[in-house]
């Protein structure tokens, strides 16, 4: 009998899907439709939009030219004088609101309408100005060149102000050919060679609230825009080509009737088509740069700072995670589809689709924050804006990276249920609703798909309902009532919904085998301890963050714990303590745990379930984020272990009611523990003793809890069932 | 060789209920038969075909290549099957030599023993003169023959060939049912659906005769003869498409 090839070897596993993700590169690589979006489009666009940036920037100049720029101070008598001085050196001056004067003007200087405003810097927020005069030094105004000025003026304008900034420059240098002026007078008076002070001019920008353009869409948001467009274009060809465009040449049969796991045929022209979207992204941004650099935009596109090597760089790791993201949806979908054009019909609502807060996001002054930090697309684009403008903060890149990377996860997880499904491959019998058909046999558990699924679901929703109790909830017993809602909604509601659409049974993750007393004593000793560690990472990860409480944040915590204290004990516990730990763990350890479990090992299982548990509790968008993320992700490994050794949900509950309530409950008794000489509200280290004792405790809980559960039920991967 | 036992397919349909495609198939292959399955379009052939090959999860029964059951070890069916089907392609931007060398690849067989397999495959299907030749230059017949050859790139002692000669003209069947009666004799068990039922007579030694996802009647041709009535398949096709599964019985 014929003998074909042994495939046991796990490296020739490997070395056999790098070879086939290599060929399906090859095949695409070949296919001149490719090349064109690959080379062609951004070797034509790029200078195609340069030529149209700047008719624009020159259509722009031309508009201000023909416009006034109105400048104004906020004293009549100072107002005349500064008329006059402009007057003198030449400058084109009329009151404000003298219409008849403007039309008459028609000079190709701008001309500059002065007039009294009362408050001018909020006159330059609301773009009543263009600039504004400020006398801060006041000396007596004169123009006599027998007597010394010494005025000091401050020039207001908006540096993200394209036109305020034009103001600034003009004026300025009329204010220095009237120094010049007054300085020649003067020393033709005096006689005498040394200089003498007239007036001295500070620029003065005033920081808008929001640091957007003035124009109808945002300059710097469509550069990251633009990426995302070219990159999704780049990526569209191959993921038809290689899915539908494969089932309709019928190459995709042979390939699946290869002893190759189908996981591996969808891992190959996953790469492929990711591979594809980045070189097309990669050859974008670089035409981009070039032609940015050639043109002379910097500047014009991203302030002072021009275009940095950081920026290019931040912006291509972040197209890198949208690929990512991208290419699993775009699978996802052509997967689904029977022919080329039945792909292409998909696609273009997903496309319009995404568009949609891509549009929005080229607004100006929108701000990275609340739900569209979270939503598809639109983060992308505002963080790409925000880190060419060197502007990114720490937590925002934080969320949109974990929230993509959930998005990338779930679309990934649909991909691999849809590719290669009897109901999509062979379609003529059933639809692809199939694939969404409840299972007949109730589930155990959960699998990684719907768990991610529920993750990347939870994580838009969470922050969306933190936004709208901010708003909702304007005292601290509305809070907690909308608090224990959200908790409920998120981490109970999402889950048991994916439950019912699965037929996951969610009894098996709270089942709990007989098991000593000692099992929730060590619990409980855990949770009343652990805080210690918790603490102290807090404080390290400040220390080396370089960043500390400031009196701002330590009044705001009293604040809150002064408040706090207005309520019942026993509510605050209920809400603060009780609820989050019976929900936070439901999800994260009844949930996602055995999910995780099904397809890792159980080290792995912890570690991400206790970064997932990490990462929500960094939503909070509080100074303190990157800390609580630690501090909690430890708490998280320590719930994931304790799942682990007793396989239930119930002795983690516990613990983390008691780690919460330990927050929460030395607020109420301060003026004891003062007493006692602990302080609640001290920002530093504990006591050397203090720690060596929560160790020997923490210590003690572990032991006990090893010893307790010395025969695990179902040590094993079953263990995850929780049974 | 193949074992198929009692094998079923069900698909649900869109308004709740299920089509049977399959209802209980039985046969058995042994090394150096060429078993026909024959049928008319929906008879269920190509249903069974991907059941063998552990594309499609039984409903219930099952299937053994080697004693290897398919919805259980789908990869180690696979390493041991050749499949060709009629709508089966090519990858257009590569050469026939890059993809028979792809396809070995990924069956696991060393690059030097590919390449002497391809090279003897050329020979024997006369893929030489267009081996370096992008396949979307070539003509059906061309590609067919391309077809079957990246099926044996691995050597399989099983094929399964789905309507191998569809939409080809007079020569390029000949030289595909020529093979297939070669492959009979190095002693591979092979699964034949097919329309040319002229040539199944002549290159199959047994048949099955399929009739909304049943085989009616069972055997080689003799056999066939005394359960049918009828003397040609031509004949047992035209009155298994009338008298359907009642066929068995007609001969009574």
């Amino acid at each position: 009998m014929d003998t074909p090839g042994d495939l046991s070897s796990a490296n020739d596993r490997l070395l056999r899907l790098g070879r086939l993700i290599l060929k399906e590169l090859r095949e695409i690589l070949r296919d001149r439709r490719t090349i064109v979006t690959l080379v062609l489009m951004p070797l034509l666009m790029y200078p195609l939009l340069s030529v149209a940036f700047k008719q624009f920037f020159v259509s722009q100049l031309n508009a201000v030219k023909t416009t006034r720029y109105r400048l104004a101070l906020d004293d009549d008598t100072r107002g005349h004088y500064f008329r006059e001085l402009f007057r003198g050196v030449g400058m084109p001056v009329i009151d404000a609101g003298d219409d008849q004067a403007a039309a008459e003007y028609h000079g190709k200087s701008p001309l500059v309408e002065m007039g009294l405003q009362r408050n001018l810097a909020d006159q330059l927020l609301n773009y009543d100005l263009h600039v504004a005069l400020k006398v801060t030094a006041p000396a007596e105004i004169h123009a006599d060149p027998q007597r010394n000025l010494a005025l000091k003026v401050e020039l207001l304008y908006r540096e993200d102000w394209g036109a305020s900034r034009e103001a600034a420059v003009y004026v300025e240098k009329y204010l220095a050919m009237a120094n010049e002026k007054f300085l020649e007078a003067r020393l033709k008076v005096l006689r005498v060679s040394q200089p003498a002070a007239a007036i001295q001019v500070v620029r003065q920008p005033v920081e808008g609230e929001h640091s957007g353009e003035s124009g109808a869409v945002s300059i710097t948001a469509i550069i990251p825009f633009i990426l995302i467009l070219m990159t999704v274009t780049g990526a569209v060809y191959p993921a038809i080509d290689l899915t539908a465009g494969e089932r309709e040449r019928g190459t995709l049969e042979v390939l699946v009737a290869a002893p190759i796991p189908r996981m591996g045929v969808l891992l190959a022209k996953y790469v492929a088509v990711l591979t594809v979207a980045l070189l097309t992204a990669t050859a974008n941004l670089l035409t981009m740069t070039v032609t940015v650099v050639v043109g002379g935009f910097g500047k014009m596109l991203f302030g002072e700072t021009g275009m940095s090597a950081g920026g290019i760089a931040a912006v291509f790791a972040l197209l890198l995670l949208f690929a990512a993201f991208f290419s699993a949806v775009l699978l996802a979908v052509t997967s689904t589809a029977r022919s080329f054009k039945e792909a292409q019909a998909y696609l273009i609502p997903l496309m319009l689709v995404s568009l949609a807060p891509g549009i929005l996001s080229l607004m100006p002054d929108v701000e990275l924050s609340g739900l569209l930090l979270v939503t598809p697309l639109a983060n992308i684009v505002l963080l790409g804006r925000d880190l060419l403008k060197m502007e990114a903060s720490p937590f925002a890149t934080l969320i949109v990276v974990a929230s993509t990377l959930l998005y990338a996860g779930a679309a990934i997880g649909i991909a691999a249920r849809v590719f290669g499904a009897e109901s999509v491959l062979y379609s003529s019998q059933s639809g692809w609703s199939d694939l969404f058909r409840r299972p007949r046999v109730p589930q155990t558990t959960p699998t990684v798909t719907a768990a991610t699924f529920c993750l990347a679901c939870m994580l838009p929703a969470y922050i969306l309902l933190f936004s709208l109790m901010s708003t909702w909830a304007t005292d601290l017993m509305q809070q907690q009532i909308a608090g224990v809602l959200m908790t409920v909604a998120v981490f109970g509601g999402i889950p048991a919904l994916a439950c019912q659409m699965r037929g996951v049974r969610i009894a098996p993750a709270f089942r709990m085998p007989p098991r000593p007393l000692g099992v929730f004593l060590s619990a409980m000793i855990l949770g009343g301890t652990f805080w210690v560690f918790s603490y102290e990472a807090v404080q390290i990860m400040q220390y080396l963050r370089g960043a500390s409480f400031d009196d701002q944040s330590l009044e705001a915590l009293r604040e809150f714990s002064g408040k706090l204290k207005q309520l019942p004990l026993p509510l605050t516990l209920c809400t603060m303590a009780l609820v989050p730990a019976v929900f936070e763990e439901s999800f994260f350890r009844g949930y996602l745990f055995p999910a995780l479990h099904t397809k890792t090992t159980t080290a792995t299982t912890i570690v991400v379930s206790a970064i997932a548990f990490g990462l929500f509790h960094a939503i909070n968008p509080s100074p303190l984020a990157p800390e609580r993320v630690v501090s909690t992700t430890l708490v998280g490994l320590l719930l994931g272990w304790v799942r682990w050794r007793t396989g239930s949900t119930l002795p983690g509950i516990l613990l983390h009611a008691v780690n919460n309530a330990l927050v929460f409950v030395p607020v109420y008794f301060e003026q004891q523990l003062a007493d006692l000489g602990i302080g609640t509200m001290h920002a530093q280290h504990l006591p050397v003793n203090w720690i060596v004792g929560g160790s020997v405790c923490v210590a003690i809980g572990v032991v006990g809890m090893i010893w307790a559960t010395h025969q695990p039920p179902n040590r094993t991967k079953v263990a995850s069932s929780g049974a | 060789m193949i074992d198929v036992r009692e094998l079923s397919k069900r698909f649900p349909t869109p308004g709740g209920g299920e089509l049977t495609a399959v209802d209980s198939v039985s046969f058995t292959v042994n090394s150096g038969d060429v078993y026909g399955l024959l049928g008319s379009n929906g008879a269920g052939k190509t249903t069974t075909l991907r059941m063998i090959l552990g594309l499609l999860k039984p409903t219930s029964g099952w299937a053994t290549i080697d004693g290897y059951r398919s919805d259980e070890y789908p990869e180690e069916v696979k390493r041991r099957v050749g499949l060709v089907s009629a709508n089966a392609g090519l990858y257009q931007y590569l050469s026939p030599r890059e993809m028979l060398l792809f396809f070995a690849d990924l069956y696991g067989v060393p690059v030097e023993t590919a390449q002497a397999e391809f090279e003897r495959l050329s020979q024997l299907l006369g893929l030489t003169e267009f081996a370096d030749r992008a396949c979307s230059t070539l003509s059906t017949g061309q590609r067919q023959r391309v077809n079957l050859a990246r099926a044996l790139i691995h050597s399989p002692p099983v094929m399964l060939l789905d309507e191998p000669t569809l939409g080809l003209d007079v020569l390029g069947t000949q030289v595909i049912t020529e093979f297939i009666a070669h492959l009979r004799h190095t002693g591979k068990a092979v699964i034949l659906c097919t329309h040319h039922l002229d040539e199944a007579e002549r290159i199959c030694n047994r048949f099955g005769l399929m009739h909304r996802g049943q085989i009616v009647a069972e055997g080689d041709l003799a056999a066939l003869r005394e359960q049918t009535g009828c003397r040609t398949l031509i004949e047992m096709f035209i009155k298994l498409s009338v008298r359907g599964a009642a066929l068995a019985g007609a001969a009574g």
